[in-house]
């Protein structure tokens, strides 16, 4: 019965979806949403060089030109904007206004730079209404890249980069050494003054008021960030004398890799993105002393993406209490028939972290790769972090080699 | 690449297009209704954009696989069953407003898919592969990375958890 009805199911939704019509692809109609959101203002903060604007500002000025270009369009075009800081409050904020007939953007996803400023249109966010401001070149892909480029930045604390979406702000700072020590999302609307940047150097805030609280700030290089979703969600929850760095973003769970304050890393955790601070006692701290205990004995972390799921087979399992919370101890059977003893640190149905406890080489079928492949990999003495698309047979080879360095 | 189920039979009617444009036109319904199915009908246009703007992206290597159809379904179908990616892409969708769903279903069918989504993910995932995708179970194995008796165990999981709901009784 269950069948005939599976069977029916695909049948209609084939026939129906036959139906449907097309839309443009969106590399092509991005265009569209952009002109659509020129009434609106993408605000632009640049902070360094050329894009200086001084705090308390409050005269019109030109701000320099942009220019945006595709390859649908060999023609590039330029838009020179002037704006004033529309209240005190904002007075390190630039408005870019999209109304120029000029902002022709083909592909969003094209990024140009104007000499220390890179605007970036990102078009998996509404068709472009995302815009960050990059003192580098080229983030050519997501969000996510941004990070990479940060160890580009010649001068200290001048990476700023914010970007608006829908109603919300995402703003990243990065210091020299090229880690983001602040993110941030918030509500202009309901958290005016958020933020006051200072000339780059201070960031300070009050709580937030927006009533589903979602930015914490502390003192200065004392946080840790939890990342959701890397456009779309982001968290500041404070650690004392911890700072953190999202080591990459994915969208299968959230990556955390802390930091100490002389760019050590202390710890890595990696979050059920469901259970936040917002519906459970905020893991983290506990989550970076329970990396750091078992970096300090000597263990390896690994954390995976969904897909560890692809090549393991949970055998047995057993709940133990320990001074960081409920654990799982359970033993993993990778595909090749091997069970290794392992330790389930969070898990959601999306992604899990897991530290294995037991050592031993992994067999490459037991990890598939994905053709997502906008992941990234770190390891250090004590940890590998891995998450789905990055090339396993490097990741197997890590984890083979430091395998073989354990005592 | 191995190519699969209706995939393959599309194949061999379509060919391996050359301009993106054309792999688009030519494969955006098929993606179009393996999202649907395993994100449902808000997010389904977004997250085959989504998926085809990474094959945009990445289409100088794209084009050189054996079947980009298959690489762009699996990336489609990676996006669908992330529940951010569903969620952010349900809540884009959401700001776009005013589209009428574009397919429409028998209420039991409509219900069927439904309960395919609540199903877990693997489960989910096998039943659109082989219903919707027509794939054997040893394609689905294939694809899925894992061996042919756990596809039969999702398979045979999911199809009491289906029962379960849909009827009431296993």
């Amino acid at each position: 019965m269950i069948d005939e009805q599976l069977r029916e199911a695909a049948r209609q939704l084939e026939t129906a979806t036959q139906r449907i019509s097309i839309p443009a692809p969106r590399h092509h109609r991005a265009a569209g949403p952009l002109k659509a959101v020129t009434a609106a203002t993408v605000i632009v903060v640049a902070i360094g060089a050329a894009w200086v604007i001084s705090a308390g500002s409050t005269a019109e000025q030109p701000v320099g030109s942009v220019a945006v270009s595709s390859p649908d369009e060999p023609t590039e075009t330029t838009a020179t904007t002037t704006s004033a800081p529309r209240t005190t409050d904002e007075r390190h904020l630039l408005h870019l206004p999209l109304s120029d007939a000029s902002w022709t953007v083909a592909d969003p996803g094209v990024l140009h730079e104007t000499g220390v400023a890179s605007l970036y249109f990102d078009p998996l966010e509404s068709g472009g209404e995302f815009v960050i401001l990059s003192p580098v070149d080229a983030p050519t892909d997501e969000l996510q890249r941004l990070s990479a480029l940060l160890p580009m930045v010649d001068e200290p604390t001048s990476a700023v980069a914010i970007g608006s979406y829908q109603d919300l702000w995402l703003v990243y700072r990065a210091e020299r050494n090229g880690l983001v020590t602040a993110c941030a999302r918030v509500s202009p609307e309901s958290n005016p003054c958020f933020l006051r940047l200072d000339g780059g150097a201070t960031w300070t805030t009050g709580a937030p008021t927006s009533p589903e609280p979602t930015l914490w700030i502390a003192p200065e290089g004392t946080a840790v960030v939890r990342f959701e979703d890397h456009h779309s969600t982001l968290w500041m929850i404070p650690i004392d004398d911890v700072v953190a760095f999202p080591w990459y973003f994915t969208d299968s769970a959230a990556h955390l890799t802390a930091f100490d304050a002389a760019g050590d890393i202390i710890g890595s955790h990696v979050f059920d993105p469901l259970t936040g601070p917002l519906t459970s006692p905020y893991p983290g701290p506990a989550a970076v002393e329970l990396m750091r205990a078992l970096a300090q004995q000597g263990l390896a972390v690994i954390a995976f993406g969904q897909e560890v799921e692809a090549g393991t087979q949970e055998t047995s399992s057993d709940t133990v209490s320990t001074p960081y919370g409920e654990l799982r101890s359970v033993l993993l059977t990778l595909n090749d028939g091997r069970t290794v003893p392992a330790v389930i640190v969070g898990q959601g149905d999306i992604g899990f972290a897991v530290v294995w406890l037991g050592a031993g080489p992994l067999s490459p079928v037991s990890i598939p790769a994905d053709p997502v492949s906008d992941e990234s990999t770190h390891v250090d003495d004590n940890m590998i972090i891995v998450t789905r698309g990055v090339a396993m047979s490097e990741v197997i080879e890590r984890w083979n080699t430091y395998v073989e360095a354990l005592p | 690449m191995r190519v699969y189920g209706k995939m393959r039979d599309e194949m061999l009617t379509v060919g391996t297009p050359v301009r993106f444009e054309e792999f688009y036109r030519t494969g955006y319904r098929r993606v179009y209704r393996l999202v649907w199915a395993l994100a449902g009908p808000t997010a389904a246009e977004e997250l085959t954009q989504d998926a085809f703007l990474r094959a945009h992206r990445n289409w100088g290597e794209v084009v050189t696989l054996d079947d980009p159809h298959q690489w762009v379904s699996r990336v489609a179908r990676n996006l669908a069953i992330s529940r951010f990616r569903r969620l952010g892409a349900e809540t884009r969708a959401l700001t776009r407003l005013d589209r009428p769903e574009p397919v429409r279903l028998s209420e039991s069918a409509t219900d069927v898919w439904e309960a395919v989504r609540s199903l877990p993910r693997r489960q989910r995932e096998v039943v659109v592969l082989c219903y919707l995708e027509g794939f054997t179970r040893i394609e689905a194995a294939a694809e899925l990375d894992v061996s042919p008796e756990t596809v039969k165990t999702h398979l045979d999981r999911a199809r009491i958890s289906l029962a379960n709901r849909l009827e009431g009784h296993p």
